[in-house]
């Protein structure tokens, strides 16, 4: 077993339920449910990306992961990779078990 | 000494190139940091020693500051509390004394009718900038982000010379781990040729269109000054002269200090991405003086609008109070504090706008001919915005804007006078700026999707190491400075070194 942001190319990023959390909040957000949550994807490339979103966005998140955040640690948003990276530093697990064989 | 004057181009860029180069392998990494302080200190030196002083005592003392808070952070919230606001207000406190000492006077003066005379204050060079980049350092630090880098590495942060009077604004997070690696960090011949290829761009922006366009803005600006009203025909000609000659002279400087970065193997980060080519203002802003809107939305946007968020109204405050901030860091006067509060204005309606497109699921933005609407929208939002920035007083503006809202005179028959022809050219560089992938692109710090950026992109690279090309350059530059040194065109500041 191990604990990692597993991609599959046929089907796309393996979650756990916080991951699916976030993705909602993204969804929500950009009102866009199918919204694609890729670690790498540049915030600023998301179509209608703007700084109300990135409030949007924040407050969304510590909605759902009953969590504060700091305006320091908003400014550390540049990639979803980012904003993974700071849940899991709250303790938040965002990484899908994944069977090795 | 400015990036387009003859000493900069055969002194002292020569000089610092090569003693660089040929220092790189040959001495330590701090050896070579203090290379280029040594240098930056030379450049600034030629505008005033005295003010260099004062640039190098304020970066030792918020360096130490840092230091302070960054190894006693757990000594207690309320002791680094003190010592940030502290350390915030001996940055600010230059600033406010040589930017705004006479704007306050000035309002003392009409208001309360005090009889305070304006002090003869001269602005350091620059003083906006080093402050913005001595900041960024100490609110991280307070908030535990940034970490302790050696000094002379933060001093080159404050001083590097192509950043330091006009930005861009740095993150001491793009720019330290480059310094940490700038002895073994390879340049190869590639990057070299980039850089000087963006300068040169640079350099034509500013010399050949920029200031010529100046000869075209500035007596309907210097007119609307004295009082005397311009037909509609040429107050909308003055304006759009005014926004090419803001774009070319700022994104101009800033391809040259590019440039100049890129030829020392460091790359800063991009300030201007087709700010023209924008749908909505809220990408215009995306898209111009880039690293200023990123400092503003991350040091007063954000902390602002996640204490206010409760009613929605407190995040359209906030947006509106940035750009009102925004406006007064341009200048102190009136007049710069309204366009920053126009430009909140269209932001807060843009904003508005995009939540009724999205609720109502539209899609306009489907049909091209809608989109060329918007882009056209936008870039004369911008244009008239800049009625603000470019006039000399409050009256003189609204002089301008009662001039460009006189629809009536638009069937008179010398409704353009003289300006048919120059108004064509102008239209000529709008377009070509549509056109046009733009000079990061070609010189490969960004990349771009589209088929023509790329495709140029790649003949610039591979046509960019042989002599020939070497040649050209060395003929461009020449014949520039030989049509500045004629007096074609005298050699004129940039714009953004008022601020």
């Amino acid at each position: 077993m191990m604990r990692a942001i597993y991609k599959d190319d046929k089907k796309g990023v393996i979650m756990n339920g916080n991951m699916q959390k976030l993705m909602q909040v993204f969804a929500e957000v950009f009102d866009d449910q199918h919204f694609q949550l890729i670690p790498e994807t540049e915030l600023r490339q998301i179509k209608n990306w703007d700084s109300i979103n990135l409030i949007s966005l924040a407050l969304g998140i510590e909605k759902a992961f009953k969590i504060k955040l700091s305006s320091v640690d908003i400014n550390t948003f540049r990639t979803i990779a980012d904003i993974i990276q700071l849940l899991e530093a709250k303790s938040i697990s965002m990484m899908a078990e994944v069977s090795i064989s | 000494m400015q990036f387009n004057s003859e000493i900069f181009i055969f002194l002292f860029l020569p000089f610092t190139f090569f003693g660089f180069h040929f220092l790189k392998n040959r001495v330590s990494n701090t050896a070579l940091v203090w290379w280029l302080i040594i240098c930056s200190g030379l450049f600034y030196s030629w505008f005033s020693v005295k003010y260099l002083i004062m640039i190098y005592f304020s970066a030792v003392i918020n360096y130490l500051l840092c230091i302070y808070i960054i190894k006693k952070n757990k000594l207690g919230k309320s002791i680094n509390s003190l010592l940030l606001i502290s350390g915030i207000f001996i940055n600010l406190l230059p600033l406010i004394y040589f930017k705004y000492t006479n704007f306050i006077v000035f309002n003392l003066d009409t208001i309360a009718h005090f009889t305070i005379h304006p002090f003869n204050l001269i602005l350091p060079l620059g003083i906006s900038f080093f402050t913005f980049h001595n900041i960024i350092y100490l609110i991280d630090s307070y908030y535990g982000r940034a970490q302790q880098y050696p000094f002379a590495n933060y001093i080159l942060y404050v001083l590097f010379f192509p950043q330091l009077i006009a930005g861009p604004i740095v993150l001491y997070s793009e720019f330290m781990p480059q310094i940490e690696k700038l002895s073994s960090n390879t340049i190869n011949q590639n990057n070299i040729m980039m850089g000087i290829s963006l300068f040169l761009m640079g350099l034509i922006k500013k010399i050949i269109f920029s200031d010529y366009l100046a000869h075209w803005a500035d007596p309907l600006f210097q007119a609307a000054a004295q009082g005397q009203g311009l037909g509609f025909g040429a107050s909308w000609f003055g304006i759009i002269a005014f926004t090419l000659q803001l774009y070319f002279d700022f994104s101009g400087y800033t391809d040259m200090a590019l440039g100049l970065a890129m030829m020392l193997g460091i790359i800063l980060p991009a300030n201007f991405d087709s700010p023209f080519k924008a749908n909505n203002i809220i990408e215009f802003w995306q898209r111009w003086h880039i690293t200023l809107s990123r400092f503003f939305q991350s040091y007063i946007f954000i902390p602002l609008a996640m204490k206010y968020h409760k009613k929605q109204y407190g995040i359209y405050l906030s947006v509106l109070f940035t750009m009102l901030m925004s406006g007064l860091w341009h200048g102190a006067a009136w007049n710069f504090i309204l366009w920053g509060g126009f430009h909140g204005v269209l932001l807060c309606i843009n904003h508005l706008w995009r939540r009724i497109y999205s609720k109502a699921k539209l899609n306009w933005n489907d049909y091209l001919l809608w989109r060329i609407m918007c882009v056209l929208l936008t870039n004369v939002s911008f244009a008239v915005s800049l009625i603000f920035f470019r006039s000399s007083s409050v009256q003189a503006a609204l002089l301008l804007f009662k001039n460009i809202s006189h629809f009536s005179s638009i069937a008179s028959s010398h409704l353009l006078g003289h300006f048919h022809i120059k108004l064509l050219l102008a239209a000529s560089l709008l377009t070509l700026i549509w056109i046009l992938p733009n000079s990061q692109t070609l010189c490969g710090i960004k990349k771009e999707a589209a088929p023509l950026g790329k495709q140029l992109s790649s003949v610039l690279t591979r046509i960019s190491s042989t002599y020939v090309y070497a040649i050209l350059i060395a003929m461009a530059i020449g014949s520039i400075i030989l049509y500045q040194g004629l007096r074609l065109v005298s050699l004129k500041t940039f714009i953004y070194f008022q601020f």
